[in-house]
């Protein structure tokens, strides 16, 4: 039976799918019309609550209410989340702590494959950001599994670059590009620090502090890790990048502008 | 359903209405794409209570993004391609995935039904494909279902996986290859 469905051509194929999407009993759709309403009505009269996609000449604006959200949520340790959407990366302020520890950045399934840089830009379609302040990287890997594509540079630790916690790795560069979600990261408003910065100019986002990553896999969930370093997050020219190191907020800084340099 | 001498409103007046803040316009996009925004969050989902939610968050955040929305593009993939990327925020869990459903075979008094014998093989080839799709990685999943089941155009496919047009047809080869793999699976475990 399969064996003969096997031997079909692609637009025979495409038929017998066809015929078989006429006898699918479909889950039955909820009537979601009356509650979008609600929610756009109520977002109407609490603008505050709306949280459309952003679009980038308005994220300083929206970055300097989130970070003033966060301040007062936490002082009243209000149990409310706030979300930064970059495109192929959202960052969500979540109460308490994480409550999953699993394996570190960089040691995972979701890495994609190892490459050479020229590789890695060839296969991703963009040209990598590689810091100036650092040497060639130890490692790269690339994957465009998602509709978007991600670089990951990794230099190894040394003398003037730090061990990150729990990683062979003194920094760690993610670079999303694409408007689909690729990653995700959970902040804990107990434990970690989170507040604005700058990169050559750009708004950037600064994290301390044990959080979560998540990381769209290649079937479509998501792998958590965990993330001990500090993180620098910000966007330039399309790509979203995420630089892991534990060097304090200003040299981390220095690291991510010798890009711009 | 408004409408203007007698005939609904076309998406494009309806999106130009809603982008100018009528929620009652939007109201009717809504209520036209609620059931196949369902059914693609079900598919990335795979669970009934994830892709309700997905379904609405993806109507509020389209509602928002109205003003980014290139005037004259077609609204249901761009429509769809946020359905699925809410849906695929929501797959965290390791709560159970629910699988496709064949409809019972009904009696057809019309007198052209096939015969048994050609229904049964039928009805074998339907679970195949079925267990088949369920097992492919929720990205050729999609762009079959947007195919063959939605029967989306190459143009809307493109938009709706936010891929350049021309990839479309390998991107969907691939898939079905990937299909014909997980057969041979599925032919192995029966036999």
């Amino acid at each position: 039976m399969t064996e003969r469905l096997r031997r079909l051509d692609d637009d025979a194929l495409g038929r017998a799918l066809t015929m078989t999407a006429r006898d699918i009993e479909w889950p039955a759709a909820p009537d979601v019309v009356g509650e979008v309403y609600r929610r756009l009505r109520d977002h109407e009269r609490h603008p505050s609550l709306a949280r459309p996609r952003l679009s980038i000449s308005r994220r300083r604006r929206t970055l300097l209410l989130v970070v003033a959200a966060v301040v007062l949520l936490a002082a009243a340790a209000v149990a409310a989340k706030v979300v930064i959407d970059l495109g192929a990366l959202t960052i969500e302020t979540i109460p308490g702590r994480p409550t999953a520890l699993p394996s570190p950045v960089a040691s995972g399934p979701t890495l994609g494959h190892p490459a050479t840089l020229e590789e890695a830009e060839r296969e991703a379609g963009f040209a990598a950001e590689v810091p100036e302040a650092l040497d060639a990287p130890s490692g790269v890997w690339v994957d465009t599994a998602q509709e978007g594509a991600r670089i990951l540079l990794a230099w190894s630790a040394d003398g003037v670059l730090p061990a990150i916690d729990g990683l062979p790795w003194g920094a760690v560069l993610y670079e999303f590009r694409g408007q689909m979600e690729q990653a995700s990261k959970n902040v804990f408003m107990d434990g970690n620090t989170f507040e604005d910065a700058k990169v050559g100019g750009h708004d950037a986002i600064w994290i301390t502090g044990e959080h979560e990553l998540d990381v769209v896999t290649d079937e479509g969930t998501y792998a958590r890790y965990r993330v001990t370093g500090n993180v620098l997050v910000w966007a330039n020219d399309g790509i979203v990048l995420r630089l892991e190191t534990s060097l304090d907020q200003a040299a981390a800084v220095r690291v991510a502008e010798s890009i711009l340099a | 359903m408004r409408s203007v001498e007698g005939r609904p409103l076309e998406d494009a007046e309806l999106v130009d209405l809603a982008r100018d803040g009528d929620v009652h316009a939007y109201e009717e996009l809504v209520a036209r794409y609620q059931a196949i925004a369902y059914r693609v969050a079900w598919l990335v989902a795979r669970q009934a209570g994830e892709a309700e939610d997905a379904v609405q968050e993806a109507f509020v955040k389209a509602y928002y993004a109205l003003p980014r929305f290139r005037p004259g593009a077609p609204f249901r993939p761009w429509l769809l391609r946020i359905v699925a990327n809410e849906a695929r925020n929501r797959v965290r869990s390791s709560r159970r995935r629910e699988g496709l459903v064949l409809r019972a075979v009904a009696a057809d008094p019309g007198g052209a039904a096939p015969s048994p014998e050609a229904a049964a093989l039928e009805r074998e080839d339907a679970q195949a494909l079925t267990r088949a799709m369920e097992r492919l990685r929720e990205s050729d999943r999609l762009v079959i279902a947007y195919r063959y089941l939605f029967e989306l155009s190459e143009s809307e496919m493109a938009d709706a996986l936010g891929v350049r047009p021309g990839t479309v047809k390998s991107r969907l080869s691939r898939a079905l290859g990937r299909l014909r793999t997980e057969l041979e699976t599925s032919g192995e475990m029966t036999r």
